[in-house]
């Protein structure tokens, strides 16, 4: 098995690189662009170069909705087994969303040390938001940047296994549940957080549950990230599950 | 080339074989084509290639030189020429005869279309 | 060192598409691998490669069983319709082969697909249904797995390119043998290749023999009517056909004896013996 993940892994890799570039060259292009209309603008206009981590989640949701059953595909064709594809795939993922975030953080890194003093220009991201209190005249510490490259690399990956888990649902589902649960979701997903804060407020127990879980989060960056990784290896249970007897056939 | 369905396959190969030992298209001393180019050009199993040319190797009309390939034997032809005979009365004089029987000839009148045959085939 | 089913089931809804399967594909041998539309051919194919799983019974490859790296790194199907990306280039798609299956004759490849006629700047996609088996049997013949699984591998190619496929699947049996399993309903076009023929029906295997073996023994019988009545009184008739005061039968079980006058015996080719077989399997 060992034989081919490495291969496996490099191919796959080498494909996501190829959107990433075309992504990661997309938001530079747009920073700058805005960069060079403030800084022509003058004083008035306060910038915010942020939702960066949003965008990256956005990237990788849609990269693992899209890509999953296309990449099993190939790798049967190859004469790999859905373990050994499905692995490279999640390592591929796993080191795409470090490198994105890592990139992004340092050009991030770079607009701050620059814009300096400048007080109507502000970058800086969700780590930086909810963890340094969104201090505007901030300069990251070196350290402070690899956590929130981790902080951002674990949220993305995340959403990259939960986009598979869509696409893995609507490969194994029925035409009508299909349905059914395509349009359910967004209307879940509306509904769920604001369900949780309410249903908090019904009885003591869910209310100190509630704040519990908050406070985790909010004491460190790791506990977040510790949560995300949890959560994602229950998806990726999930989703062996859905692949591992999956009719494998060409698309029509 | 294509094979008739009357008989396999791997006899007919062999026929054709024979045939050309006996026109002397494969002198003795030369080389037959290898099992592979019987296989591709006939578009048979090479198995099947093979098996008819074992029945040369077996009839003595053909030898295998080790990295080389098959070779038609010294005598092959003389050989050859002496089965054919017996052949002949086999595969054409019985099956002439029992056409003969159902057209209602006689083997007088049988006689007189062979001394015929061999007339025109003259000219 | 060989491919082997026991017991498999698979079931589609409410069609048995395999039922209680067992068989062995050997070494390096051509197997033919027969029966009409729905029989099951395409999902025997599809299960030794991993695509679907079967309900019931294991497949091994060499021992290995069939869903693991080691035994799909073993065979390579060229199926009806190939899994490459839309978007992948012909040429790209052999550099990714070369990658995952060590032994592809990649230089040999590009000969090839160039005495095809294929585009290697082409996009997969793009490539007419004719093309696209092209292009996965120039795969096929180059990829030198010991097991080559070929599911319809001559569908939309004209007779020239057909001849040459032929040609050079035998050239490369001879050269590099290997096991190959021709699945397909162009019967006539197989029957001097194929070493051992399998029979498929309705998810059961009927037939499971040496090619020779099948029509050794199955004769077409023809003569006047009343006559051929009399001699197939008892035998196994396969199928039967009436032309004015002519009939003629394929008949199974007759070789060795003598036929009575006004008679006369022809041997059944492959594609005969199918279709007789098939007649009478309908009849039952």
């Amino acid at each position: 098995m060992k034989k081919h993940l490495m291969p496996a892994f490099r191919y796959t890799l080498k494909d996501y690189c190829r959107s990433a570039g075309v992504f990661v060259g997309v938001i530079v292009l747009v920073m700058v662009f805005f960069t060079v209309q403030v800084s022509v603008n003058g004083n008035g206009n306060n910038m915010a170069l942020s939702g960066l981590a949003t965008a990256s989640c956005i990237f990788l949701f849609v990269l693992g909705v899209a890509d999953c059953r296309e990449k099993l595909r190939l790798m049967n064709q190859f004469g790999l087994s859905r373990s050994t594809s499905y692995q490279a795939e999640l390592l591929a993922l796993a080191v795409l969303a470090v490198a994105v975030a890592a990139v992004l953080e340092a050009v991030t890194g770079l607009f701050q040390f620059f814009a300096g003093d400048h007080f109507w220009f502000y970058a800086g991201d969700l780590y930086q938001l909810i963890y340094l209190w969104g201090d505007k005249t901030l300069i990251l510490t070196f350290g402070q940047h690899v956590d929130s490259v981790l902080f951002n690399a674990c949220l993305t990956f995340l959403l990259a296994v939960s986009g598979q888990f869509f696409s893995l649902l609507f490969w194994r589902l029925s035409k009508r549940w299909a349905i059914a649960v395509g349009v359910s979701i967004p209307v879940l997903l509306n509904l769920i957080p604001w369900s949780i804060y309410r249903a908090s407020a019904l009885h003591p127990i869910l209310s100190r549950a509630y704040t519990a879980i908050i406070g985790f989060w909010g004491a460190s960056a790791w506990n977040f990230m510790l949560s995300c990784l949890l959560l994602s290896a229950v998806i990726i249970g999930i989703n062996w599950l859905l692949l591992r007897r999956a009719i494998i056939r060409a698309p029509r | 080339m294509t094979f008739t369905e009357d008989r396999p396959i791997f006899l007919q190969l062999a026929d054709r074989l024979e045939e050309g030992i006996l026109s002397g298209a494969y002198p003795e001393e030369s080389q037959v084509p290898s099992i592979t180019e019987y296989s591709v050009n006939y578009r048979i199993n090479p198995a099947t290639a093979l098996k008819g040319i074992n029945l040369l190797v077996d009839a003595g009309l053909l030898y295998k030189k080790r990295g080389v390939g098959m070779f038609v034997a010294i005598g092959a032809q003389e050989k050859l020429r002496g089965q054919r005979r017996e052949r002949f009365y086999h595969d054409y004089i019985e099956t002439a005869v029992r056409e003969a029987r159902n057209l209602g000839l006689t083997a007088a009148e049988l006689a007189q279309l062979v001394e015929r045959g061999f007339e025109e085939d003259g000219n | 060192m060989a491919i082997e089913l026991r017991g498999v089931s698979k079931r589609f809804g409410g069609t048995q598409a395999l039922n209680d399967v067992t068989m062995t594909f050997g070494e390096n041998r051509i197997y033919g691998l027969l029966g009409n539309n729905g029989a099951g051919k395409s999902t025997l194919m599809n299960i030794l490669s991993s695509r679907m799983y079967p309900d019931a019974g294991s497949v091994t490859v060499d021992g290995i069983p069939a869903d693991t790296d080691a035994a799909l790194g073993l065979l390579f199907l060229q199926g009806e319709k190939n899994l490459f990306p839309d978007t992948m280039k012909v040429r790209q798609a052999f550099d990714a082969v070369k990658l995952f299956y060590p032994e592809f004759d990649r230089v040999g490849a590009e000969d090839l697909a160039k005495q095809f006629g294929l585009n290697l700047k082409q996009k997969i996609t793009n490539l007419s249904t004719g093309y696209g088996s092209i292009f996965q049997l120039v795969l096929g013949l180059c990829v030198n797995t010991p097991y080559l699984l070929l599911d319809e591998p001559v569908l939309g190619l004209d007779a020239q390119h057909r001849d040459l496929f032929y040609k050079l699947l035998l050239r490369k049996y001879a050269d590099n043998p290997c096991t190959i399993v021709i699945s397909t309903h162009l019967i006539a076009e197989v029957a001097g290749i194929i070493e051992h023929t399998v029979i498929i029906r309705e998810g059961c295997i009927l037939k499971d023999a040496p090619t020779e073996e099948l029509t050794a023994d199955v004769r077409t019988i023809t003569g006047p009517t009343a006559l051929l009545d009399g001699y197939l009184d008892g035998r196994t008739v396969l199928s039967e056909s009436v032309i004015g005061g002519l009939k003629t039968a394929c008949v199974q079980g007759t070789s060795g004896q003598p036929l009575p006058a006004g008679l006369e015996l022809g041997r059944v080719n492959l594609q005969d013996y199918f279709i007789s077989l098939m007649n009478e399997e309908d009849r039952k």
